[in-house]
């Protein structure tokens, strides 16, 4: 179906809702050929890039769509990615870290329903559901959102969460509300939803400046949380660094054998320094400072250059 | 009854619709507080009961509540200009898979009221839509029925054209013939 709007905009499927079990490539476009509201509002090309359990979701996915944005940026006007709730803060912080300075919008938006009761869904319906049918859900026009922010003047690596956008380095789980799964940190809104998207004016614009794509990462880092009688015997573990949620005074137990020649950050307000290779990182989200030690350790194994990147605002983070 | 109007030509529309009873919404703050909406998470659009797209310059922001429109599958009513339709967005809409809930309709000064108030009674038939009398009539009384409109006035404490609108409107409701002529 020929596209009202001339702008072109590049989905990338990483999962969120499904359409069945074996949905694929052929099926994706077909069902956005058919989605005459998406068409209202930009060209939309899809690229079929993930398709399983959401809390199965690898470090390694935000490389590959890193990968794909890099390698159509100049093709596309924006990019929308939609993702399973489970680890789409994960993901999209850390390709905020591998994307930096792109002067073009990427868009991350949740399922239009949470899994279980998308399986229950389909059980119901048995047979193939169109795109209006999620109409009475939750979290349900999420994609049109993210489409029509990704035509817009913004140049935010972001994530749709209700009714607001949110730049990825903000984004976290949210433990205290029932019912609502995201939140974000520091309240900062980049965009409200109300009747039309209404950006707020401290939105990165679009530029034509080049963009900074590094995809390098490393998985091989033990996350740890502190708690009583906890225990953590890592010295002779391969680990290319140890990230703790710690405790607010003296950060970990004292029993902790960890390795010295390694890079250890303490997620904490403390302040009492253990070891050489230990250093305090706070002021940030929880999960954008793990997504961050990830790809920091993909640049430097150098200790001191590893805290000093920990410490540097390279995504809009703090 | 609540409709969302977007109406960036600044038609009558939105004078029309208040005056009929028409709750209106046209801009977040109409909607109330935007926590309010963020505690239950949903759009506002979700709660209104139609829109009304005013789609002569149609732009990005048109597209996009049209497209929110779909897929809510809230009634809608684009409306433009007679004399200025905005063809490419016309031809997209005059598609076979555009859902019913769509409607499309040109208008001009004189029928805007018309066409704006058979789409609010679209959506709900039982809808009383407060007419605005604002047709003006003069009318030439005997004496006796001057004497007897100025005492009903004074000892009924209503006005003489709302009494004799109120009542002309009571014998019209009950006059089976006019309903019958009406609706051939």
């Amino acid at each position: 179906m020929q596209s009202l709007s001339q702008k072109k905009i590049c989905l990338l499927y990483a999962g969120g809702t499904t359409f069945g079990p074996d949905f694929n490539l052929a099926m994706l476009k077909k069902w956005i050929s058919n989605s005459f509201e998406l068409q209202m509002m930009a060209q939309v090309e899809p690229y079929f890039v993930w398709h399983g359990a959401g809390a199965d979701v690898p470090w390694d996915l935000a490389g590959r769509l890193t990968t794909i944005i890099k390698d159509n940026y100049k093709k596309y006007d924006g990019f929308v990615i939609t993702h399973s709730i489970d680890n789409i803060v994960y993901t999209s912080s850390l390709l905020a870290f591998m994307a930096q300075n792109t002067g073009k919008p990427i868009i991350f938006t949740g399922p239009a329903l949470p899994e279980e009761n998308e399986q229950i869904f389909f059980q119901q319906k048995k047979k193939p559901i169109s795109f209006g049918e999620f109409e009475t859900l939750a979290i349900k026009s999420g994609l049109i959102n993210a489409v029509q922010i990704a035509t817009m003047d913004n140049s935010e690596v972001g994530v749709v969460i209700g009714n607001h956008l949110v730049r990825a380095t903000q984004a976290k789980f949210n433990w205290d509300d029932p019912g609502k799964y995201l939140s974000f940190f520091q309240k900062h809104s980049l965009a409200r939803i109300q009747f039309g998207i209404h950006l707020n004016n401290y939105v990165k614009k679009r530029h034509e400046n080049d963009p900074e794509f590094n995809g390098k990462f490393i998985s091989r880092v033990k996350i740890l949380d502190v708690h009583p009688e906890s225990e953590a015997d890592l010295a002779n573990k391969d680990y290319a660094g140890i990230f703790i949620r710690g405790f607010q005074e003296q950060l970990y137990p004292s029993r902790y054998n960890l390795p010295k020649h390694i890079p250890v950050c303490v997620y904490s307000q403390g302040t009492e320094i253990k070891s050489d290779n230990v250093f305090i990182c706070s002021g940030i989200n929880y999960e954008t400072a793990v997504a961050k030690f990830v790809w920091v350790l993909g640049q430097t194994s150098d200790i001191k250059k590893v805290k000093k990147l920990m410490g540097q605002n390279l995504a809009g983070e703090f | 009854m609540i409709i969302y109007l977007q109406d960036p030509q600044k038609t009558e529309a939105a004078t029309l619709l208040v005056k009929s009873g028409v709750q209106l919404w046209q801009k977040p703050q109409d909607a109330g507080p935007m926590d309010t909406w963020d505690q239950i998470n949903i759009n506002p659009l979700e709660r209104v009961d139609g829109l009304l797209l005013e789609i002569t310059k149609a732009d990005a922001q048109i597209n996009y509540l049209l497209a929110q429109a779909i897929l809510l599958q809230k009634e809608t009513l684009c409306f433009f200009e007679k004399s200025n339709p905005p063809r490419p967005l016309l031809m997209y809409l005059r598609r076979k898979n555009v859902p019913r809930s769509i409607q499309i309709k040109s208008y001009c000064k004189n029928n805007l009221k018309d066409t704006l108030y058979k789409f609010v009674k679209s959506i709900k038939p039982t809808l009383q839509i407060a007419e605005v009398p604002n047709i003006k009539y003069t009318l030439r009384m005997t004496e006796s029925l001057e004497n007897y409109l100025n005492w009903k006035s004074q000892h009924g404490k209503i006005n003489k054209a709302d009494f004799i609108r109120d009542n002309l409107k009571k014998i019209m409701e009950e006059d089976q013939d006019y309903f019958k002529w009406r609706n051939k």
